[in-house]
């Protein structure tokens, strides 16, 4: 017997398809949901982009002031974009947002430098002389006096040419820094108005973020643990970094900073009066340590310990030449990758390498028996050897294109 | 026959009532058609696979510009998509330049993409 109850049979097939269409239309809906928000993630990323070639771009002069644009004028595709000054380096900020979606990237740029001058000799109206094993790659300026073969403790000349490379006459000046850029990091190094943020402890801060101060205490000048990111850290005497510290992408400004045996990182180091590393430290790219000499009658310097691989820039900069010239010393076996400036002296441990380039107004290199001024003995000096993806300072002055030095968090 | 017809009406069988039926039918088929029209509806207005195939190249003819510097204008036909990349200079930005691609099918806009691009110099060093 066939029961009859129709009405429940028909409400009970309605719940199904009414189940089954529910099912169709939410799988439908999701799947749109999903297709526009990677829509808007593709317009995002694509409007990324566009920041990141307008913040490259010799056209965007603005720092320290975040620009909100328009980017096609169809008021749909806004960016924030903002620029600032990161030591040495210019940090860029790129933010793309659409409805409740925002992107961003944060990164330091850099100047591609065509430049291919491996050594620059302040003219002192006396010659270069070179013995043993040097070896120059690249372009040299030298003074007007020029380029001679010269024997060092029984040691002739080992090569065949003197200079792989164009010879050009220096002028009695090295090329100028970028003021601004100087003024900038002076502003740093007199400040005694933050006094917030005295920590011992780990500090990370996003590059998103504004500025982290850290003031590093009088009482206990040393840093042993982690800081990364935006973080400038200020000590108003003599810092010590230890090996166990991990510095990433920070930048330090103290009186005198000194570098403890095996110390690994990156991270730019600013000081009046001295920089002194111990042997075995590992300085990555893009590292830079400063010095800036004021009204001051000592003789600033910077000392890079032996067996140092340091990939980035040094320099040393006096406003005006003293007798007190400012002095970097490159540590024995010590390999430079990078741009090694000082207005005074460089005082070199043979054996030595550099890959990139040498600036300076006289040579002064250290035998057991002799001190040698303006002599280069079994040093090697290579221009080529250089990354051609290594990317320049805004110090320097280059004219050159902007590229993406490093992606930062 | 007539021995059938007796088995036949000795049995009793309960029925539904006309307006059990009717009521029956009624939901089914309300339940039914809204469903299909829904179902109809957003089919309709959703993702279009051309669309996406448009999306897809465009932006792989902004990456191939961008890799191999390739700032003219071009246009592609592809599966009966019309794409159309026009270079301009970005105002205000001497070192920098607009490409924008276009995308028809039968005069119906499936999409388009922007983007500002830096002119970049050449990798000799």
């Amino acid at each position: 017997m066939i029961r009859a109850s129709a009405l429940y049979i028909a409400i009970i097939i309605a719940a199904v398809i009414a189940i089954f269409s529910a099912s169709l239309i939410a799988t439908a809906y999701f799947y749109r949901l999903e297709y526009q928000k990677s829509m808007r993630m593709n317009k995002l990323s694509a409007n990324l982009n566009s920041g990141i070639s307008i913040l490259l771009s010799e056209g965007f002069k603005k720092y320290d002031e975040p620009q909100i644009i328009d980017l096609f004028g169809k008021e749909n595709d806004s960016l924030t974009l903002c620029k600032e000054k990161w030591g040495v380096f210019d940090l860029a900020m790129v933010k793309a947002f659409t409805l409740a979606d925002t992107i961003g990237k944060t990164f330091l740029t850099g100047i591609r430098d065509k430049d291919l001058t491996a050594l620059y000799l302040s003219d002192e109206d006396r010659p270069l002389s070179v013995s043993g094993s040097t070896r120059i790659t690249g372009d040299a300026l030298l003074p007007k006096a020029g380029i001679k073969q010269a024997y060092v403790e029984g040691k002739p000349f080992a090569g065949k040419k003197l200079v792989e490379g164009s010879v050009k006459t220096s002028k009695r000046t090295l090329p100028p820094l970028n003021m601004e850029r100087l003024d900038e990091l002076e502003k740093w190094l007199n400040d005694t108005i933050h006094i917030s943020g005295i920590t011992g402890d780990s500090v990370h801060n996003s590059f998103f973020n504004s500025v982290r101060i850290v003031r590093v205490p009088k009482s206990d000048p040393v840093i042993r643990k982690k800081h990364t990111g935006k973080i400038i850290l200020l000590c108003d005497t003599t810092l010590t970094i230890n090996r166990e510290a991990v510095l990433e992408d920070i930048i330090v400004f103290a009186p005198a900073i000194v570098v403890k045996d095996e110390f690994q990182g990156n991270c730019q180091l600013f000081a009046r009066d001295s920089i002194i590393t111990g042997k075995k430290v590992l300085f990555n790219y893009p590292s830079c340590l400063g010095i800036l000499k004021r009204d001051s009658k000592q003789q600033p310097k910077i000392v890079l310990g032996p067996n140092t691989i340091f990939s980035g820039i040094i320099f040393s900069w006096e406003e005006q030449r003293s007798d007190m010239q400012t002095m970097i010393s490159l540590g024995k076996n010590s390999l430079i990758k990078g741009d090694v400036y000082a207005s005074g002296f460089i005082k070199l441990e043979k054996p030595l390498t550099v890959e990139g380039r040498l600036s300076c107004n006289r040579f002064i290199i250290q035998t057991p028996v002799t001190l040698y001024e303006n002599y280069l003995i079994d040093i090697t000096l290579s221009r080529t050897k250089r990354s051609p993806y290594y990317l320049n300072t805004v110090l320097f002055e280059n004219k050159g294109e902007q590229r993406v030095l490093k992606w930062l968090k | 026959m007539a021995e059938v017809k007796k088995i036949t009406l000795a049995r009793k069988l309960e029925a539904s009532t006309l307006v059990e039926v009717l009521i029956a039918m009624v939901i089914i088929m309300a339940v039914f058609v809204s469903g299909m029209a829904i179902f109809v509806n957003v089919t309709q207005s959703g993702v279009s696979i051309s669309r996406l195939k448009a999306q897809e190249r465009m932006s792989k003819m902004m990456e191939e510009s961008v890799s191999n510097a390739d700032w003219h204008d071009q246009v592609v036909t592809e599966d009966s998509i019309f794409y159309q990349k026009s270079v301009v200079a970005y105002p205000a930005y001497p070192d920098l330049l607009l490409i924008e691609i276009k995308a028809k099918q039968n005069d119906t806009d499936l999409g388009e993409f922007r983007q500002v691009v830096k002119k970049e110099e050449d990798e000799d060093q």
